[in-house]
């Protein structure tokens, strides 16, 4: 297109003058109209569908609107507080108003269940303090709610609410990478007891990168043979390339937690044939994991390399060899090197698609080899924390956006061929 | 004509999401699925139905989580539910539960054991938490949670419910403390880090189970060579698929009362009352025990069993020493943050 314009402009110019380009220019600027018009309701339906989705979700990660909205008159009076002692005696007063209403609609459950993920114990204190309102008649409420419980007369607690009281907040945030803000401000790392998620990050991108690797160790051979053999038993193969690839994730799956359980075929093969003596775990550990991941991720690293090893001329190869060169020395040279596009492209899929792994980790994976992906689900399935889930999902994103720009870095997305 | 097309599919779209939204419900019944609400469907269920027309849908696991989403979206698709009385307690507390109103249920509390009805829950059944194990894997099995933590005499995998609650326990009984003193051990300064640091050894061999048919199946296939478990589960496994499973009470084991609640917000209150008066009587509890072997609140409903049935209770006069209730005060105080710190060791 670029040389074709090219040229009719310079052709313009020769001969026909200024109308006639000026013409030209306003037939182009309607042409590009036109097409975006014919583009743009793929643009909005992806933007609806896809981006709004992703956005409203990753909100979430820092989304606290549940504070102002629960205890509109406690977050208001503790602005003035410096964070030092105790909070004035309208904190107080303002915390009893808040509590009455969220009893009155029933949404102290939610709100202690909120600020006990910034600070165990919060749920007891809430929900406690809840059922003895009651108890405070007409005193005045610091003292009342002292005596119902002492933990409201100490600064943690309130500190803890203050912390808390914006409409966003950095927690889940920081949660998600085993840190905390500490009463001071200051962030700092979570005790190690409760420390989980950078081993779970480095344990992601570990398992993700394992699997890519038995991909290329299984797949490049693969892909080699079937772009050599005749096009009749190309064509047998690859249908036992796609069949896999069409069937459900989790049929596969199933199928290799009972072709891998202690009982299951594979190790009744290998003690029936005296390889092995006793079963070997094969399920519920990191083994297990790798398998099912590698054969279920597979045909995404033959696909794009056999496209790519099929258009590469034999004659390159016959060449070189003609020339005297070791066959060792034409793979590595003349061949090899030509490849690498479909590897770049297969290695990258074959990465991301497993970064996001769930259900085979789930299945035959121990409690040890769990993904990010679990702790997603279960925070979203489980324990309703949707706010913790969103912002695993947001670092899982951008750790994914880091690691593709310094491959395509390190590669160059100009010479991934997907297809 | 392409414009009308679109308008009728719209309508026709709209119309079923419509009737989705608006459609009168069911009664909808939730348990943890497998033999236990099988029995509930052919003890109480099947029962009420016929006496009354109403048709039941069932739903399984009955994860207060879900009810905390159900309530605050305002989505309510559950009724009934059976909730381990700790779960029960936690959800009253929180506003998700009616309060039970135990004159319109129509039943005597003197006709159930004292402690078992508390302001949201009826009481329904006493479950054990157990070790089991294939008696024929180890005739000479184990016979006490040490033996459960001993790989080298029994080997192979342990199970154990993917929940801070009795796993604590087991792990303190693995270590010496008597049933009856383990929530004194747990209370104490130490007393949960001492549960988990003997957690920490038999962590290479454990696999958590997350429902009652994962847990029969792995201990059925091998996979598990002895588990955690609830005592009706197994005994139904012998029964109906002639295993020899075994459960070893002298260990010493934690004992829970389940309870029915009403989902705050049930557009099927009235019916949900109905079914649980229909469990007044000794017969209705005594038929779901010759189904399931756990331990009805009723105390009449034992004597209609046979001598047989009766000595495979988790209450029964020979297990009932061995036992320990399930302290639910401990656990509505400290479930929350020992399951996120239980999800957190089993990760690393």
């Amino acid at each position: 297109m670029a040389e074709n314009d090219g040229a009719g402009r310079r052709s313009v110019d020769d001969g026909y003058g200024q109308d006639l380009k000026r013409e030209l220019r306003q037939a182009e600027r309607q042409e590009k109209r036109r097409a975006i018009g014919l583009l743009l309701p793929a643009l909005l339906l992806v933007a609806i569908t896809f981006l709004a989705p992703i956005g409203l979700y990753l909100y979430r990660a820092i989304d606290n609107a549940i504070m102002p909205e629960l205890m509109p008159q406690t977050t208001a009076a503790l602005a003035a507080w410096d964070g030092a002692g105790l909070p004035p005696d309208a904190a107080y007063d303002a915390l009893l108003a808040d509590l009455a209403a969220g009893k009155e609609t029933q949404a102290l459950g939610r709100l202690a269940r909120r600020l006990n993920y910034s600070r165990t114990g919060f749920r007891e204190l809430v929900l406690g303090t809840g059922r003895n309102l009651a108890a405070v008649e007409a005193r005045p409420a610091r003292e009342a709610l002292v005596e119902i419980d002492p933990r409201w007369g100490q600064n943690e607690w309130w500190a803890t609410i203050k912390q808390e009281s914006g409409a966003i907040t950095p927690f889940y945030l920081l949660a998600s990478l085993d840190l905390e803000r500490a009463p001071t401000g200051e962030i700092e790392r979570v005790a190690p007891e409760q420390a989980l998620y950078v081993l779970l990050f480095i344990r992601t991108f570990w398992i993700s990168a394992c699997v890519t690797a038995l991909c290329f160790l299984l797949g490049y051979p693969t892909a080699y043979a079937l772009s050599l053999l005749p096009a009749r038993i190309t064509n047998l193969l690859m249908i036992l390339v796609m069949i896999p690839f069409w069937t459900s994730i989790l049929v596969r799956t199933m199928a290799w937690a009972i072709m891998l359980q202690e009982s299951g075929p594979v190790n009744g093969a290998l003690l029936w044939a005296g390889i092995i003596a006793e079963p070997l775990p094969l399920m519920f550990n990191r083994a297990g994991v790798l398998i099912a991941m590698t054969h279920v991720l597979l045909p995404f690293f033959i696909l794009p390399l056999y496209s790519v090893m099929k258009a590469i001329p034999a004659a390159q190869t016959r060449a070189a060899s003609s020339l005297g060169a070791h066959p060792l020395l034409v793979f590595c040279k003349v061949y090899f090197p030509q490849t690498v596009p479909g590897v770049a492209a297969g290695a990258l899929l074959v990465f991301i698609l497993a970064l996001g792994y769930y259900i085979t980790p789930a299945i035959v994976g121990g409690q040890d080899d769990q993904m990010v992906s679990y702790f997603i689900a279960l925070f979203t399935n489980q324990t309703i924390n949707w706010g913790q889930a969103a912002a695993l999902g947001a670092w899982l994103l951008i750790a994914t956006f880091v690691l593709f720009a310094l491959y395509s870095r390190l590669v160059g997305l100009g010479k991934m061929r997907l297809a | 004509m392409k414009f009308k097309l679109l308008l009728a599919a719209t309508g026709i779209a709209a119309a079923a999401i419509a009737g989705e939204v608006l459609a009168d419900r069911d009664l909808t019944f939730v348990a943890y699925g497998g033999a236990t609400q099988a029995g509930m469907r052919e003890a109480w269920l099947k029962p009420f139905t016929a006496a009354t027309g109403e048709n039941i849908a069932e739903d399984e696991s009955p994860s207060l989580a879900k009810v905390r989403a159900m309530v605050e979206t305002g989505n309510i698709t559950w009724d009934v539910l059976d909730q381990e009385s700790s779960e029960a307690t936690t959800g009253c507390d929180e506003g998700l539960y009616e309060k039970l109103d135990y004159a319109k249920i129509g039943i005597n509390k003197d006709d159930f054991f004292p402690g078992t009805m508390s302001d949201c829950g009826m009481g329904v059944y006493i479950a054990g938490n157990i070790l089991a194990y294939d008696g024929d894997r180890f005739p000479e099995g184990p016979t006490s949670w040490a033996d459960f933590w001993d790989v080298n005499k029994f080997p192979g995998k342990r199970g154990f419910w993917n929940t801070p609650k009795g796993t604590l326990e087991s792990a303190l009984m693995a270590d010496g403390v008597a049933p009856a003193d383990v929530y004194k051990v747990l209370r104490s300064d130490g007393g949960i880090d001492r549960a988990f640091a003997k957690l920490d050894e038999l962590k290479p061999n454990l696999l958590f189970w997350d429902t009652g048919a994962e847990m029969i199946n792995r201990l059925a296939s091998g996979e598990y060579a002895m588990t955690f478990a609830w005592n009706g589960r197994i005994v139904v496994a012998n029964e109906q698929d002639k295993r020899n499973f075994k459960i070893a009470y002298p260990a010493g084991f934690t004992y829970v009362i389940d309870q029915l609640v009403i989902v705050k917000g049930s557009p099927n209150v009235d019916k949900a009352y109905a079914l649980m008066g229909s469990l007044a009587s000794p017969e209705p509890n005594a038929e779901f025990m010759r189904h399931v072997p756990y331990s009805s609140t009723h105390e009449g409903a034992a004597d209609l069993l046979t001598p047989e049935r009766r000595a495979v209770l988790p209450l029964s006069p020979e297990n009932v020493a061995y036992g320990v209730a399930i302290d639910d005060e401990f656990w509505a105080e400290n479930y929350d943050s020992l399951t996120e710190r239980l999800n957190a060791w089993a990760a690393k």
